[in-house]
């Protein structure tokens, strides 16, 4: 049996071509402007000579902040880890609305005074606090029909978006220096910011785009955790960059814990499902008694189901 | 490969054939051209490929300006490395334009000994362009030389095209014109002296003198490769106005600062940049301070770009 979600940290330290096979964990990275972020997973591909590795949640190349990367067999969590809330630090320009609901689109009527007041702003964000409907901009990656959204944008045609659901859970005003703002957003995973810059223009009547994003938080993980891409280039030199790698499991650190006896152990390895308590609900993560991360469970009915096994 | 400088001097014999622009020779270009290749190569048949300069629509129309995806001797370098065996390079003129198709026709039949034209759907010669894939293979009944349309490659649903090339061009997205292209967009000129104004900040620059008829990517701060002869540096450019500057020049600037450059003087040296892709558009800033502090990012996030981007086997896509 080997466990690649050990939280003991053995996988760490000394790496031969046999030992990279086994590393497993999570790069917190704070993503310069500039770079895709499959950009920054190829720098980690090659610095570290694992090619089993993968972001989650993208970021696009003109915002920075938060990237965790998976490595090694971790990239298995990517679903969960991609789920996970956000928390961004958004710089937005009132007054003028564009395509691209940013500052690479092309400006859709000339730039109108701001006549809003600090106070008024901060009152409306409020509007936007809760769950709420969000149309995804024209120009983003999800697919219309088979075809992503922003290759129809660019040719022209008129790309018609479901909205969906998404959750705010805070959005602050951190700066004011009309006509750009800077405001904190707390959200759940898959909200557009820059749909969210473009709605308050068209409530606030004046139009208003994204000018500036920095990704301040990734379920889990905060700019506090991440390295720089410079300081982690200057650990592939030295060969110490595992001291930034995080024990996968830490990734669902703050999720519910379900701890389990060797015959559950058994049964969940297997697949089989395993009682729930009154009131347990959503997702949890199974861990063995030596604390390792077992498997992700989810509630059906008055059971916990494997979701997904990672030891077996 | 052989480069004959007009039809009328070639005598070439068992070719297979076939006629287009192929500015840029993009990825669509690229497949019929191997494509072709191999089947002529097949068959003992020399692939020939019968391309026009400049542009027709140039003549016909208006002078173009930034337009060019490449430049004739690129252009032949790229046909060449397909394996091509012969590149006629034919000046087009208004009395091209107007030779009715039957005597095009013959002529390739005549000097080149064509066996098999390979064209687009689409295409059409000659005088009102009525030498259609129907009347094509009328004629090669009569000539002794069949024709092989060829259907237009696409790239997410979209067709491969030079148009579409240039517009993506003028968005400045270069990921998206290499994908369309095969290959990232080059640029090469001779190194001008320039305004001089980056070696006074401590950001030496290249100038590239380009005319005005090659397409310039929008305007903006982009990650290059700059190649010397042969050697090649990783490097930051800057198509645009320079507006931070008062005296602006009327045209495009392009100017590219050497990573780690370490040659000697390369003033009317020829330079070619690869684009690689665009860090951000053009911007004004308030003063030197926050220009300089800006090419530091740039320059910064430029060789983690190169970085990334540089080949190997960690481009394969995992499942």
């Amino acid at each position: 049996m080997q466990n690649h979600f050990s939280s003991s940290g053995e996988s760490r330290g000394y790496m031969d071509q046999n030992a990279t096979n086994l590393v497993s964990g999570v790069l917190v990275v704070d993503k310069p402007v500039g770079l895709t972020s499959h950009d920054v997973v190829q720098i980690i591909r090659r610095g570290t000579g694992i090619r089993r590795a993968g972001h989650t949640g993208t970021l696009d190349p003109r915002a920075s902040g938060v990237l965790v990367v998976l490595i090694g067999p971790a990239v298995r969590l990517s679903e969960f880890v991609s789920a996970e809330d956000k928390r961004y630090q958004a710089t937005i320009r009132l007054g003028s609305s564009t395509d691209t609901y940013d500052a690479e689109g092309i400006t859709q009527e000339p730039e109108v005074q701001v006549n809003v007041t600090k106070e008024q702003f901060t009152e409306l964000l409020q509007e936007f606090v809760g769950e709420i409907e969000q149309t995804p901009p024209p120009y983003s990656a999800v697919k219309v029909q088979g075809q992503r959204a922003y290759d129809l944008a660019r040719r022209g045609e008129e790309v018609d978006l479901a909205p969906r659901i998404i959750h705010v859970h805070s959005l602050e005003l951190l700066e004011w220096a009309s006509p750009e703002v800077v405001v904190d957003v707390h959200c759940s995973s898959g909200t557009y910011i820059r749909s969210l810059a473009n709605d308050i223009g068209e409530k606030l009547g004046i139009g208003a785009h994204l000018v500036g994003l920095r990704r301040t938080r990734s379920g889990r993980f905060t700019l506090r955790d991440a390295v720089s891409l410079r300081r982690l280039r200057e650990a592939f030199e030295t060969g110490t960059w595992a001291q930034f790698l995080i024990p996968a499991a830490e990734a669902l650190a703050d999720w519910p814990a379900i701890e389990l006896d060797a015959e559950m152990l058994e049964k969940v390895r297997n697949g089989h499902r395993i009682p729930a308590k009154e009131g347990d609900h959503g997702l949890a993560r199974a861990v063995s008694e030596q604390g390792d991360l077992v498997a992700v469970l989810e509630v059906d009915g008055n059971e916990w189901q494997p979701r997904k096994v990672f030891m077996s | 490969m052989q480069q004959l400088p007009s039809l009328q001097g070639a005598q070439l014999s068992k070719t297979w054939l076939t006629i287009g622009v192929f500015d840029g020779v993009h990825l669509g270009h690229q497949k019929i051209l191997k494509d072709l290749t191999a089947a002529a190569h097949a068959h003992g048949a020399a692939a020939v490929v019968l391309s026009f300069f400049p542009h027709p629509v140039e003549v016909l129309h208006a002078p173009v300006h930034y337009f060019y995806l490449s430049s004739p001797a690129g252009k032949a370098e790229h046909i060449a490395a397909l394996g091509v065996d012969t590149l006629i390079t034919q000046p087009f003129s208004p009395a091209l334009a107007h030779t009715p198709a039957r005597d095009f026709v013959y002529l390739l039949s005549s000097r080149l000994g064509m066996q098999q034209l390979w064209v687009g759907h689409d295409f059409a010669l000659g005088h009102n362009r009525a030498g259609n894939i129907p009347a094509l293979i009328e004629f090669g009944k009569e000539m002794n030389f069949t024709v092989h349309p060829v259907d237009p490659v696409r790239l997410n649903g979209e067709i491969v095209s030079s148009s579409r090339i240039r517009a993506l061009l003028g968005e400045g997205n270069m990921d998206e014109t290499a994908r369309f292209l095969g290959r990232p967009y080059s640029l090469d000129g001779e190194v001008t002296g320039g305004a001089g104004r980056g070696r006074g900040l401590g950001i030496p620059t290249a100038n590239l003198a380009l005319g005005d008829k090659r397409a310039l990517p929008a305007s903006g701060v982009y990650v290059t490769w700059a190649t010397l002869g042969n050697r090649r540096w990783g490097s930051v450019t800057n198509i645009g106005v320079r507006p931070t500057f008062v005296d602006q020049p009327a045209a495009p600037v392009v100017e590219t600062h050497l990573l780690d450059y370490d040659g000697g003087g390369f003033y009317g040296e020829i330079l070619r940049l690869d684009f690689i892709t665009r860090l951000r558009a053009e911007q004004k800033f308030s003063g030197v301070d926050e220009l300089l502090a800006q090419i530091h990012r740039d320059i910064a996030a430029g060789r983690l770009v190169l970085a990334a981007r540089a080949d190997g086997w960690w481009d394969e896509t995992l499942p």
